[in-house]
């Protein structure tokens, strides 16, 4: 058995002319929860529409638990066992609450209804109450427990905490963290909020203009990345030449303050070698990360 | 359960299709005013059928509920269930209400009006309902292509643009009235013939399996 549940490669998507991903490549490793980012348009939920067979790419390749999401027949077997929740978080507004558990529960076999009685009673979701009647927080909520509830063994989850007040967020996140865990269920969440994915995710892939632009397991990018504050004694006649890994820079006057992703002691090292020159050492969060790329892609 | 919630879906418009044309047959055939209204009766009958027919009343091939092109669209096709079968149930409960309303409004003109049932028999009832519901798949099929690509405000207009200019060509082909998919409630009407118009239920069931793949082919390949 793989240890990929989720791979794309070069997977490539147009609107009119305009590119919506651009050659992605993802690998999503089994019982990794797994921090999708990206801002508004940079291509994540093109990537879980293609994902779940609602949308088809232009090139490149998508697989789910090694299956081609292409073929439709192996898009259903591989629908059985994934858990979704839409950008949107829309449901049918004639069912009520009890109803859309009702009619999804048949679709899958491994339905789990002690998750079911669960997450009714966690997020006090009223089972009589109509769609149209609920808040959008409750209807992320009931999405989730939809979801969950599948007794899928992936969760693709398209910003899945929106909508929510920060308790019932922290609330999710936990659950999440917890399903995960005792589950050994992966989970595939896109999302904006930074703060979210660095709380729970084990690996992160940010995505700009289609095309993943830094990809690892969290700790191992927190690991690597580094922040420089360079002051030289004067400013620096002629541009300087840098060795490999620097990600980011930006001069003010005497101070250079980098970002970068390995070599780092070298960088030191380079720096430490102009005379007069003092230099600091940070480590980087994962919104330095984010944002120094998102801004110089 | 796929069917369940077709049914949710098409209920009221269902009960509103059925009940306002079934109301006004009522009204119209108490004594003092039946003889009067046997034409008009004819009229309504003809279009409650044909409208039932077309789809109006059940908008069966709607896959696209909700807002825009997403509603609960992404959830539906997050399901393991290919669109063929998503289309067929919608298909099959659309036709399954636009049956009975087909059979409850014909069955009705005809127990109330003499006039309307003339000499014919119960046997000849029967095959009117079956030739009108045959005969009506195909301007339900079509309804179901329209809903396919269209919105719903947009589907009416589509069905009306495909359906009269069909029924004006076809009227004008000076053909027998038993191949007329038109005529199964006037000259080819087993009330009057006494036989089905089995020409005309051949060509409306060619016609909705032709009709029936091309709405599978647009909705294989609609991206949402």
């Amino acid at each position: 058995m793989s240890d990929l549940v989720m791979e794309t490669a070069e997977l490539r998507k147009s609107f009119k002319g305009h590119p919506a991903l651009n050659g992605l490549d993802l690998k999503v490793p089994r019982g990794s929860i797994f921090g999708f980012l990206g801002r508004n348009g940079a291509g994540k939920t093109t990537t879980i529409k293609i994902l779940m067979g609602m949308s088809k790419a232009d090139g490149g390749s998508a697989r789910l638990f090694g299956m081609p999401v292409s073929d439709p027949g192996t898009g259903i077997k591989a629908r059985r066992r994934i858990g979704f929740v839409s950008e949107d978080k829309e449901l049918y507004p004639y069912m009520s609450v009890e109803q859309v558990i009702r009619f999804t529960r048949p679709f899958f076999p491994k339905w789990r209804s002690d998750l079911e009685q669960r997450y009714l009673k966690m997020f006090d979701l009223p089972p009589k109450k109509k769609i149209p009647a609920l808040s959008k927080g409750m209807r992320s909520k009931l999405m989730l427990l939809l979801a969950i509830s599948r007794g899928a063994e992936l969760l693709i989850l398209d910003e899945p905490t929106d909508g929510l007040d920060p308790a019932a967020v922290e609330d999710v996140l936990r659950e999440l963290v917890a399903i995960a865990g005792s589950e050994g269920i992966t989970i595939f969440f896109s999302s904006h909020q930074l703060a979210e994915v660095e709380q729970i995710a084990d690996y992160v892939t940010i995505v700009d203009h289609g095309k993943a632009i830094v990809g690892d397991s969290l700790d191992d990018l927190k690991a690597r990345y580094r922040r420089l504050h360079i002051v030289f004694e004067s400013e620096p006649g002629t541009p300087f030449r840098w060795a490999e890994g620097v990600e980011c820079l930006h001069q003010e006057g005497r101070s250079i303050s980098i970002l970068a992703s390995r070599n780092v002691e070298e960088l030191i090292e380079q720096a430490r070698s102009v005379p007069g020159a003092s230099v600091e050492e940070f480590p980087v969060s994962l919104k330095e990360i984010f944002l120094e790329h998102v801004r110089s892609n | 359960m796929l069917w369940t919630k077709a049914w949710l879906e098409m209920r009221w418009r269902l009960l509103f299709g059925l009940g306002l044309p079934l109301a006004l047959v009522l009204l119209m055939s108490a004594p003092r005013n039946r003889p009067a209204m046997a034409g008009i009766v004819f009229l309504l009958m003809f279009d409650a059928v044909h409208l039932a027919g077309s789809g109006i009343t059940t908008q069966s091939g709607n896959l696209r509920r909700g807002r825009g092109l997403h509603g609960s669209t992404l959830f539906t096709l997050s399901l393991p269930v290919s669109r063929l079968r998503l289309l067929a149930v919608r298909i099959g409960v659309g036709m399954a209400a636009t049956a009975a309303v087909i059979a409850i409004i014909i069955c009705t003109v005809w127990l109330k009006f003499p006039t309307v049932r003339g000499d014919s028999t119960a046997a000849d009832l029967f095959k009117l309902v079956v030739a009108a519901i045959v005969c009506n798949a195909c301007f339900h099929l079509v309804s179901v292509l329209f809903a396919t690509f269209l919105d719903e405000t947009w589907q009416l207009f589509g069905c009306a643009l495909a359906i009269f200019p069909a029924w004006w060509i076809v009227g004008r082909l000076s053909l027998p009235p038993s191949e007329n998919i038109f005529a199964f409630l006037g000259k080819a009407s087993p009330l009057v013939t006494h036989a089905f118009p089995w020409p005309a239920m051949a060509i409306s069931v060619a016609a909705s399996a032709i009709l029936f793949f091309a709405a599978l082919k647009v909705v294989q390949n609609r991206e949402y």
